[in-house]
C-alpha cells in the first residue's frame, strides 16, 4: 500500500484566513448586494432575515454557480481535461438547479461579472492552467456559500448551503493537486479565499 | 297493477340491531369506567421478574451547545487515532508530516470550538468521543494491531474519520439554531473535507480517485481484496450517510471487521452533564 508521497513539508499550525474573517465584513458585502436587489436597507438584512430575504440571497448564489458552470463549459470546448470539466460542469449545474428550487427562481441569469473575471483563465488547453484558474474560483465559492450561511435564516437554506460547501471544497482539493500543487499542504487544505462582492451587480 | 298497503309491523330486534345495541352499551361502560373514582394502582409499566430497575439518562436539553461539545470531541477523537497511529510506528516520514499536520488542526478546530462554547456560556469538551470510542474506534484499532496491512488500514480509518468529521459539521450546520454558528461550523467542516478529499486521492492515486464512476453513471466497485475505494469527490452534495470502513486480516471465516461510521445522534451526543 502506498503511504501518502512525502513532500518535505514541516507541518504548519495554520490558522484559516477564512476562520478570521470578522463577521460583519461577509455579512456587509452580502447586505450590499441585498440592498441593490431588493432596495432594502443593509440594516434589515443585519436584524432579521426572513425566507423571503434567504430567496433573494440564494438567487445570488444561484447565478454564481451557473457562471461556474459556463466557465467548466469554456474550458471542455477549449480542449481542458473533458472527464473533469464535464464532471464539475454538472456539478455546478445541480448547484444551480438545487439553489433555484429554493429561491423559487429559474436558473437562467449566470453572474457575468464572476464569468468575465475568469474567462481568459477558463479558455485553456493546458489542463494545470485551468485547474489553477478553477481552484481559485471553486475557493471563491466556498468562501461566499459560507459567508451565506451566515446571514441565511431558515434552516432548509442552510442545509443546501451546507451540502454544497461540502462538496466544493473537495473540488479544491482535487484542483489543487491538478495543478500541480498537491504537495503544498496549505494549498491543499485551507482555504485563503475571499467572498465574492456583489456590490457591483 | 294492483296498490299494496303495507302492512304494520312488529318492531324487531334482528342480528345486526342486537349487535349494534351491545356494542354502544359496551363502549358507554368503558368510557363509565374510565371516569370513575378510586382507579389506584401503579403507573409505571408492568414488569416480569425481580431484576433490579434499570437508570434513566437524567434530562438534557439538546441544543446549539450539544452539537459544538459533539463536534470538539470529534476533533479529539480523531486526535487519539493520529497520536496512536503515529505511536505504532509504521508511518513514513512523508505520511507522518501529514498526520502531525492534520492533528494540528484538529487542535485549531477544538481551540475554536473551544472559543464557540465559552461564547455560549458552556464548558468546553476536550476529549473524544466515548460512544464512538467505545463502539468504534477501540475494536478498529485493535483489529488494525494485528493486521496484514497496516498501514493500509490506518489510512482507510484516517479517510473514515475525515469523511465522519465533514459529515458532521454538514449535519449540525442545518440543526445549529444561530447562523454565525453555522458559518463556524462550516468553515471547519470544509477542512474537514479537504482532508478526507486529500487522503482519498493519497489512497486510490490520481487521477483515478478524483471523482467517482458513480458521478459518470458507473457502478461502484471494490478493490479484488474488497475494499472500498474512496474517492475525492463522491456525490454531488455532501452526503450524511454510514461511511463503510473495512479493516483487519480476514478471520477464520475469511471476513474482515467491517463497520458503518454514523453521523452523531442523540446515542452519541456530548450533553451538557458529560465532562473528561
Amino acid at each position: 500500500m502506498t503511504q501518502i508521497a512525502p513532500g518535505d513539508l514541516a507541518p504548519q499550525i495554520h490558522t484559516s484566513r477564512r476562520s478570521m474573517l470578522s463577521a460583519g465584513f461577509g455579512a456587509g458585502i452580502l447586505a450590499a448586494a441585498f440592498s441593490s436587489l431588493t432596495g432594502q436597507t443593509a440594516s434589515a438584512l443585519e436584524a432579521s432575515t426572513s425566507i423571503e430575504e434567504d430567496r433573494e440571497l440564494m438567487k445570488l448564489a444561484m447565478a454564481m454557480e451557473l457562471s461556474i458552470r459556463d466557465l467548466y463549459d469554456l474550458a471542455g470546448e477549449s480542449g481542458a481535461d473533458p472527464a473533469v470539466t464535464f464532471a464539475m460542469r454538472e456539478q455546478h449545474e445541480s448547484y444551480a438547479q438545487a439553489l433555484s428550487g429554493s429561491s423559487g427562481g429559474s436558473a437562467n441569469t449566470r453572474n457575468e461579472a464572476v464569468f468575465n473575471q475568469f474567462r481568459s483563465r477558463f479558455a485553456t488547453s493546458a489542463t494545470a492552467s485551468m485547474a489553477r484558474a478553477a481552484y481559485d474560483l471553486e475557493s471563491t465559492a466556498v468562501a461566499t456559500h459560507t459567508e451565506l450561511l451566515g446571514v441565511l435564516s431558515e434552516a432548509s437554506s442552510a442545509r443546501l448551503i451546507a451540502s454544497i460547501i461540502s462538496m466544493e471544497a473537495r473540488h479544491c482539493a482535487v484542483l489543487a493537486n491538478l495543478a500541480g500543487l498537491g504537495n503544498d499542504l496549505d494549498a491543499l487544505l485551507v482555504n485563503s479565499a475571499d467572498p465574492i462582492s456583489f456590490e457591483d451587480q | 297493477m294492483t296498490e299494496n298497503t303495507p302492512l304494520p309491523t312488529a318492531p324487531k330486534m334482528d342480528r345486526r340491531t342486537m349487535l349494534r345495541a351491545g356494542g354502544i352499551t359496551l363502549s358507554l361502560g368503558a368510557i363509565l369506567a374510565a371516569c370513575g373514582d378510586g382507579r389506584g394502582g401503579l403507573e409505571e409499566p408492568g414488569r416480569v421478574g425481580t431484576a433490579t430497575p434499570g437508570t434513566g439518562l437524567p434530562d438534557a436539553p439538546v441544543n446549539d451547545l450539544t452539537y459544538l461539545r459533539t463536534a470538539q470531541s470529534i476533533e479529539h477523537t480523531a486526535i487519539d487515532v493520529y497520536e496512536t497511529a503515529l505511536g505504532l510506528g509504521v508511518l513514513d516520514a512523508g505520511t507522518s508530516a501529514v498526520v502531525r499536520r492534520f492533528i494540528d488542526d484538529h487542535k485549531n478546530h477544538s481551540a475554536a470550538l473551544g472559543r464557540l462554547i465559552s461564547s455560549q456560556r458552556g464548558q468546553v469538551y476536550t476529549c473524544a468521543n466515548p460512544w464512538i470510542m467505545d463502539r468504534a474506534v477501540t475494536p478498529i484499532l485493535e483489529r488494525i494491531q494485528s493486521s496484514d496491512d497496516v498501514v493500509r488500514d490506518l489510512l482507510a480509518t484516517a479517510h473514515a474519520l475525515e469523511t465522519l468529521a465533514g459529515a458532521t459539521y454538514q449535519l449540525f450546520a442545518g440543526m445549529l439554531s444561530d447562523p454565525e454558528l453555522r458559518k463556524a461550523a462550516m468553515v471547519i467542516g470544509a477542512e474537514e473535507q479537504r482532508h478526507s478529499a486529500a487522503l482519498a486521492m493519497a489512497i486510490t492515486g490520481t487521477p483515478e480517485g478524483y471523482i467517482s464512476p458513480a458521478l459518470f453513471g458507473e457502478e461502484l466497485e471494490p478493490t479484488d481484496a474488497g475494499f472500498p475505494v474512496p474517492y475525492a469527490v463522491t456525490s454531488a452534495f455532501g452526503r450524511l450517510s454510514a461511511v463503510e470502513l473495512v479493516v483487519g486480516a480476514r478471520d477464520a471465516d475469511g471476513a474482515r471487521l467491517v463497520i458503518g461510521l454514523q453521523t452523531p445522534a442523540e446515542n452519541s451526543y456530548v450533553y451538557d452533564y458529560m465532562s473528561c
